[in-house]
């Protein structure tokens, strides 16, 4: 199991450290996908980051919580120990395939330097392997590819070789940052079904993190979303689907276009996500939530069970269901 | 008579050749036909590398066209050149994709807003300019209170109120939006797309509206072309195009979207990477990706068809 809990984190700033993420609590099974869900400045990239300490050299510390792989705590792994948790039981697929890749290696030497940093490999067996690897993400001529260098690849090729990279090492946990954003709709769904292929195949668990409720319906069984530093809800994602619980997720599933047509307003939500550091006390969407009162600005809700089964941090978590079915 | 028509454009950029003597000639915009009407939203979608964006940016007169003729209110604004082009832009304006490049940081919003004025009103004095740019912005939902402010003092979704307003300030007929939406998050997304809609029923806006994202352009647009490797492959109205779907590559396009609830999840098919971005050099250029090509797509000169729903392809679905 890959376990958050409590997780706060504060960044650095000219005034001093600002709080980002604050007690996030998490927990993601072998052959699992969970999604978290948010808009920008939400916190969901520092709290996967968090996952394998890729903040602390941005200045980003952890100022309370944990995260627990098989009971292990990763904040407390020595460095060598770390190393070998990252790449080989955890590994990462960043957003941007033009700039993961270093432009002046080949794709051979970068993808076997991973594979023989983790696995006992001689030259010859790290370059069978890494065609293999090529192969499983759909990239035909691998020996061929290992020759040539990122500048002549397409971005849905750099995002295949990132993810084979990813999989050298056989992980037990992947961590997909925005997998897709910077793809083309064609090269992003041939993406995700691999994705969704190689994580069934090889029983791995997933964090995807994303902006679109579009890619957690394809590829999620359960969702977090986060608002200002906060999971406000969490829960299988049919569920959140069909009983979205909070006002934030309500608002967010409602605001994307769809098939309504030209003349249609769409309910955007009023305002813009507060900065860390500008938060308010008690709960933080008030400010945008359309059932916002005085009780919502006194205290943050404790999670609590709605009608949907699931978590969310509202304190009028059985209006919002009410109120789903009335509009249902 | 149209607000916009444009005829057989077409572009090409040479690359390459400094170093390896190698000159390669893209074609980004092929021999490309559309109107646009007062008051309408024709959206133009395809991938990177489509050439929406070089086609935005051909009919601004932004860069030189090789070829093809676009009017304004019908008169050929092509061969203009200085001040008689200047002149025709009060009539389009562009709102891009990151406003923030599009305003001079070190502008006041005001000025900003106002430099249009300068130069195609100069008959208002300073005062009347300002009030024209804050009657402007208050349209755009900014107060008066960022007249005296700065560009990076704003966020994603200000910084692109305050780029429709700049392009607004001129009363133009047509705006060029160039993935207007594509940086927001999507509750300020929102927000943008409903301040388009409102402007453009209340100043009869025509709006040619370039996205990669078909959910956006079925929500904003009445009739949508679709290009692919520079060439318009299927043109119609939103509802028949979407509903209808005659050119294969308008059907895969459609059908990548990512699906709006996790019951609807697509069956696992059989993946075969054929290319990520095969485009063909002669005949159909989407002949290598099609899964419906035949031998005779070779030999194809990629001819829309007549009719309001239009498509370039020798076998339509």
């Amino acid at each position: 199991m890959l376990k958050i809990e409590h997780l706060s984190l504060a960044v650095p700033s000219a005034d001093g450290d600002k709080p980002a993420v604050s007690d996030v609590s998490l927990s993601l099974a072998p052959g699992h996908v969970l999604g978290l869900v948010g808009e920008s400045g939400c916190g969901k990239t520092l709290t996967a980051q968090a996952v394998l300490r890729l903040g602390e050299s941005q200045g980003i510390v952890r100022t309370s919580g944990k995260v627990l792989l098989d009971d292990a705590d990763v904040f407390a792994m020595a460095e060598p120990e770390l190393r070998k948790v990252r790449g080989g039981r955890i590994s990462m697929i960043f957003q941007e395939p033009m700039t993961a890749l270093n432009p002046v290696f080949s794709i051979g030497a970068q993808l076997t330097e991973v594979i023989r940093l983790h696995l006992d490999l001689d030259k010859n067996a790290a370059a069978a392997r890494a065609v293999k690897l090529l192969a499983d993400v759909g990239l035909r001529d691998g020996a061929e590819l290992l020759r040539q260098y990122p500048d002549s690849l397409s971005g849905g090729m750099r995002q295949r070789v990132l993810i084979a990279m990813a999989m050298a090492a056989d992980p037990d946990y992947i961590i997909a940052d925005e997998p897709t954003t910077a793809l083309d709709v064609s090269v992003q769904k041939r993406i995700i079904d691999l994705l969704r292929r190689l994580q069934e195949k090889r029983g791995m668990g997933m964090l995807l993190v994303t902006h679109d409720f579009g890619l957690v319906a394809e590829l999620c069984d359960e969702v977090a979303v986060m608002y200002a530093g906060h999971v406000v809800e969490r829960g299988p994602v049919a569920d959140i689907f069909d009983y979205p619980a909070h006002p934030y997720t309500r608002a967010l599933m409602h605001c994307r276009p769809d098939a309504s047509g030209k003349d249609k307003k769409l309910p955007a939500i009023p305002g813009q996500v507060p900065q860390p550091g500008k938060w308010p006390a008690g709960c933080r969407f008030a400010a945008r939530c359309p059932l916002a009162d005085a009780a919502c600005k006194a205290a943050v809700a404790e999670d609590a069970w709605s009608k949907g089964r699931h978590l969310a941090r509202c304190v009028h978590v059985e209006k919002v269901s009410e109120a789903l079915e009335a509009f249902v | 008579m149209s607000l916009l028509k444009v005829e057989s454009l077409s572009k090409s950029f040479a690359s390459g050749g400094m170093w390896s003597g190698v000159r390669r000639v893209t074609h980004a915009v092929n021999n490309v036909s559309f109107e646009v009407a007062k008051g309408e939203t024709l959206a133009i979608v395809g991938e990177s590398g489509s050439g929406k964006s070089t086609t935005a940016r051909l009919v601004m007169r932004l860069i030189e066209a090789d070829q093809g003729r676009i009017s304004l209110l019908g008169e050929d604004v092509s061969g203009l050149k200085g001040k008689a082009l200047r002149k025709k832009r009060r009539h389009m304006q562009m709102v891009f994709q990151d406003p923030f490049a599009s305003l001079n940081p070190r502008m006041k919003i005001v000025d900003s807003v106002g430099e249009g004025l300068r130069v195609h009103a100069p008959e208002l004095n300073g005062s009347q300019r300002r009030q024209k740019v804050t009657d402007i912005l208050a349209q755009c939902g900014m107060d008066e209170s960022v007249l005296e402010r700065y560009p990076h003092q704003f966020s994603g979704g200000q910084r692109q109120r305050i780029g429709i307003a700049r392009a607004l300030a001129v009363s133009p007929e047509l705006l060029v939006l160039d993935e207007p939406v594509s940086a927001l998050d999507v509750s300020v997304q929102a927000q943008i797309l409903n301040l388009l809609g409102e402007l453009q029923k209340e100043h009869q806006l025509a709006y040619l509206f370039i996205s990669h994202d078909l959910s956006v352009v079925r929500h904003v647009a009445d009739r949508v072309a679709v290009m692919f490797a520079g060439f318009i492959v299927e043109q119609g109205t939103v509802q028949e195009v979407y509903k209808h779907p005659q050119h294969p590559y308008t059907r895969e396009l459609l059908e990548a979207r990512p699906v709006s609830h996790p019951s609807k999840r697509h069956a696992e098919g059989v993946e075969i990477v054929r290319s990520d971005e095969g485009v063909a050099e002669s005949g159909c250029a989407f002949r290598l990706r099609c899964p419906f090509a035949q031998a005779d797509c070779a030999g194809f000169d990629a001819r829309l068809s007549d009719g309001e729903h239009k498509v370039a392809c020798l076998h339509p679905l």
